[in-house]
């Protein structure tokens, strides 16, 4: 199998995960187990291979940013990084989803921060915390004991 | 006076296999599923990974070592089943187990990084450090398959008047002879691995 081959397969499947996290307010358990486990279990699969396979050929390491980029200069590594971002992000969006359904924040507020968190990660968590905690706040602002 | 072969809980309604090795050896249940969860990636970088060693992918020694280890451990986990009562809560007892457990978490960390480099692990002399690691793994080897014999062992000793004497036999005479059996197959494929080395470098 080719690199471009396992690059499209992971993405196409990672893309299948956030269209199920879409419908998450209709099939809630299914989506769950989708797009919280089964999708992120696969990609993870995929990336421990490449890593195994191939991490020990690589130059470069963790230690400073040149030895990151001359990491990311194998081929195999770069795949695995991006699957990395694809297992990661659906994870942090189906446990978005989740925490909302658990803490009854409408799906409606939820979708922007899942746009941002399937496009640049980090940044829609720190929406959906920002979120989180706007909304901890006015609670507690309405508590009769601090009026 | 009823013959108890299969252990009490089969009988329950809702008997499922995983449930019942992790109810008799939590310990050596939660590592074979540990190695049985390390068999996919394997797949992948063998599938990946062109390199090979002695005619053979560098990737099918931990898989074979996923494999077996997983079996093995599974079983003994089913068989602790038929181990003297309280014998797994003892002090000695798991100490014992958790060094097995620890033995093969080191085999299987070197087996897997030397094929992750592309290099022998078995009767690689190459340098000092990786000879010394082979001759520890031997050592931790012989540490993990004995487990097949203590537990032998343990189920003969066993005084439990309601196993089938029979039974009783046949599994511990099995997991007991099974020890030098199983220390004998690990030499014959190191020996092969080797001939096949040997063959490579003459070729």
């Amino acid at each position: 199998m080719s690199l471009d081959a396992i690059f499209q397969l992971c993405t196409t499947v990672a893309l299948a995960g956030w269209v199920v996290l879409l419908a998450s307010p209709i099939a809630p358990t299914l989506a769950d187990r989708i797009a919280g486990l089964l999708i992120p279990a696969l990609l993870a699969v995929a990336y421990a291979g490449l890593v195994l396979a191939f991490w020990s050929r690589a130059q470069g390491g963790f230690d400073s940013l040149s030895s990151v980029m001359l990491l990311f200069t194998k081929p195999e590594i770069a795949l695995a990084g991006w699957i990395h971002y694809l297992a990661f992000d659906l994870f942090v969006g189906s446990w978005e989803v989740r925490t909302a359904r658990a803490e009854r924040i409408p799906f409606l507020i939820v979708l922007p921060c899942l746009f941002l968190t399937f496009l640049f990660g980090p940044a829609g968590y720190l929406a959906f915390t920002g979120l989180r905690a706007a909304r901890a706040m006015s609670s507690l602002a309405r508590t009769p004991s601090l009026q | 006076m009823t013959v108890e072969v299969f252990g009490a809980r089969q009988r329950s309604r809702n008997f499922s296999f995983a449930a019942e090795v992790f109810a008799r050896e939590p310990l050596y249940a939660g590592a074979a599923l540990c190695l049985a969860a390390l068999i996919a990636p394997t797949l992948v970088a063998m599938t990946l990974d062109g390199r090979t060693l002695a005619g053979v992918n560098v990737w099918l020694k931990p898989l074979r070592f996923e494999v077996a280890l997983t079996v093995y451990l599974a079983t003994l986990a089913w068989f602790a089943g038929w181990l003297p009562q309280g014998v797994t809560a003892t002090r000695w007892y798991r100490i014992y187990s958790v060094c097995v457990v620890c033995a093969i978490a080191a085999e299987m960390i070197w087996i897997t990084g030397t094929a992750s480099l592309g290099i022998a692990s078995h009767f690689n002399e190459s340098s000092p450090i990786l000879a010394w690691t082979y001759r520890l793994m031997g050592g931790l080897a012989v540490l993990l398959t004995s487990s097949a014999l203590v537990y032998g062992i343990l189920i003969l000793r066993n005084r439990n008047s309601r196993f089938d004497p029979a039974f009783k036999l046949s599994a511990g005479l099995g997991l007991v002879l099974s020890s030098p059996a199983e220390a004998r197959h690990m030499r014959q494929v190191h020996l092969s691995w080797v001939g096949r080395a040997t063959v490579a470098t003459c070729a």
